[in-house]
């Protein structure tokens, strides 16, 4: 195996589940299967070029690749309920009333939230990007997704301020 | 208690796993060889010529070639029928000095915009095009000008023979789980390029007659006065109310129009018009075009 096949395969198996999360969000399931494909493929061929911070870089060729339809094969596909793509991704809640409950709230208001103010939370809670990464995926300067970002949170804080109490997963006791 | 909306958020964080990924990646390591020169052009060319779109994917998971639903005889002898037209049209005798001017017009929606793909084909095949990007509210966004140096050469490699062409295109299908709708997308970027040989025309819809949920759509006149034939995939099991079509010239196989439809909503149209003569490619477009898949041009990591 070369040096280039097992850096590929260390980033797919480090990043392939995140890019799947990405891209789950934004198609249906068989398309983002191909699109993981897709950017690996991309990732293969520029294996020199992919950055030792490599998600968000393979982040934006998931974006790039969802985004132009015409490029290639991959034809992206409407997704109108986002209520209905986020539970779909989402780990299901434990069984209990409470938590389902509290799951069901979170994924409401980032749904009713606007699309950039969405895709911004979930650049920093799903994806784990930093705030730089997450501005370069989204195509944006760091300031203007700081600002974004600040935004987003206030909405969403707002949003699951009128609702009832967290998942008592996340429950902790006071420091003391 | 967590309160902050971050944290609250991050609990419900996706966990997900890439089906069979050992396959996956065998697959995306059989393809072309990293390029490390940094020249884009170089893996812009290597990417097409080991697929047929930059984007090109692959998946292990496909299913076998016209499982279920194979194409509806009608379909099969309308394809047939047009495979004859395109090998009688013959090819393109252009002659020096002159271009083939083509207009070709997309609209996609999510996100909403509409191109238009103004080119124009040189008798040594180099082809340059200026794409057009209108904002939704119709007001003119970005201009991007290329130029194509071989687009051609793809076309030419592919056998002309209608097994050889299938064999290749479902040893190399992607962009899909069912090897019937990669073929069929392939057919789709392949038909729709430049310098597509009449013999390849031929060859790609008779491939499309064998290649199942193919079916036949319309048969119309389209606002050019052209005759033209409406040929759709559809897989509910796969895709649900998606249908994509493409649409022929009867006269000769040339794709005059492509869509796909979700429901009864069309999510992307393509309108190429019928192709005129024109005597020079305009000054501002041989000023502005760069070689495309260059630093300059659009690519997968920059984006368009």
């Amino acid at each position: 195996m070369t040096e280039d096949e097992r850096r590929l395969r260390a980033l797919f198996e480090q990043h392939a589940p995140r890019v799947l999360a990405y891209s789950r969000r934004h198609t249906d399931p068989a398309s983002a299967q191909d699109v993981v494909a897709d950017v690996f493929l991309v990732a293969w061929r520029r294996i020199a070029e992919v950055p030792a911070d490599a998600l968000p870089w393979l982040l934006v060729v998931a974006r790039n690749t969802l985004t132009n339809a015409r490029r290639g094969s991959i034809r992206r596909r409407q997704l109108t309920d986002q209520l209905a793509v986020l539970s779909a991704v989402a780990p299901p809640a434990a069984d209990d009333t409470a938590a389902v409950l509290d799951r069901h709230l979170v994924l409401t208001a980032l749904a009713a939230l606007a699309p950039d103010e969405r895709e911004a939370i979930l650049l920093i809670a799903w994806d784990e990007l930093s705030v730089s990464g997450a501005a370069q995926v989204a195509g944006c300067s760091r300031r203007a997704f700081d600002h974004r970002l600040a935004r987003a949170r206030a909405h969403l804080r707002l949003s699951l301020d009128r609702s009832t109490p967290t998942h008592p997963d996340l429950v902790k006791e006071p420091l003391t | 208690m967590i309160t902050d909306e971050l944290a609250r958020t991050a609990a419900y964080r996706p966990q997900l796993s890439v089906p069979d990924p050992d396959a996956v990646l065998a697959r995306i390591l059989q393809d072309a060889a990293p390029v490390r020169s940094g020249n884009r052009r170089t893996a812009t060319v290597l990417a097409l010529a080991a697929g047929v779109a930059v984007a090109a994917v692959l998946v292990p998971t496909v299913l076998p070639t016209s499982s279920p639903g194979s194409p509806p005889s009608a379909a099969a002898a309308e394809l047939l029928r047009l495979s004859a037209a395109a090998t009688s049209s013959g090819d393109d005798q252009l002659p020096p000095g002159q271009f083939r001017h083509q207009i070709v017009t997309e609209h996609q929606v999510r996100p909403e915009f509409s191109t238009t793909l103004e080119s124009w084909t040189g008798s040594d095949g180099r082809v340059w095009r200026r794409d057009t990007t209108a904002l939704p509210d119709g007001t003119p966004g970005r201009t991007e000008t290329y130029l194509f140096t071989d687009p051609g050469s793809e076309a030419a490699a592919l056998p002309t023979d209608p097994d050889d062409l299938q064999q290749y295109l479902v040893a190399h299908a992607s962009g899909s789980t069912s090897t019937d709708e990669a073929v069929f997308s392939q057919l789709s970027d392949l038909l729709r390029g430049y310098g597509v040989p009449a013999a390849l025309r031929s060859a790609a819809t008779q491939v499309l007659a064998r290649t199942g949920h193919v079916q036949l759509g319309a048969r119309s006149t389209d606002r050019f006065g052209r005759t033209v034939q409406e040929v759709s995939f559809v897989d509910a099991v796969q895709r649900g109310t998606e249908v994509q079509s493409i649409t022929f010239d009867t006269a000769d196989a040339r794709v005059t129009a492509e869509r796909i439809a979700v429901g009864a909503a069309s999510v992307y149209e393509a309108t190429v018009a019928p192709a005129d003569i024109a005597q020079q490619v305009p000054r501002d477009v041989l000023r502005d075009a760069v070689p495309y898949g260059t630093d300059e041009g659009p690519d997968p990591v920059q984006g368009g």
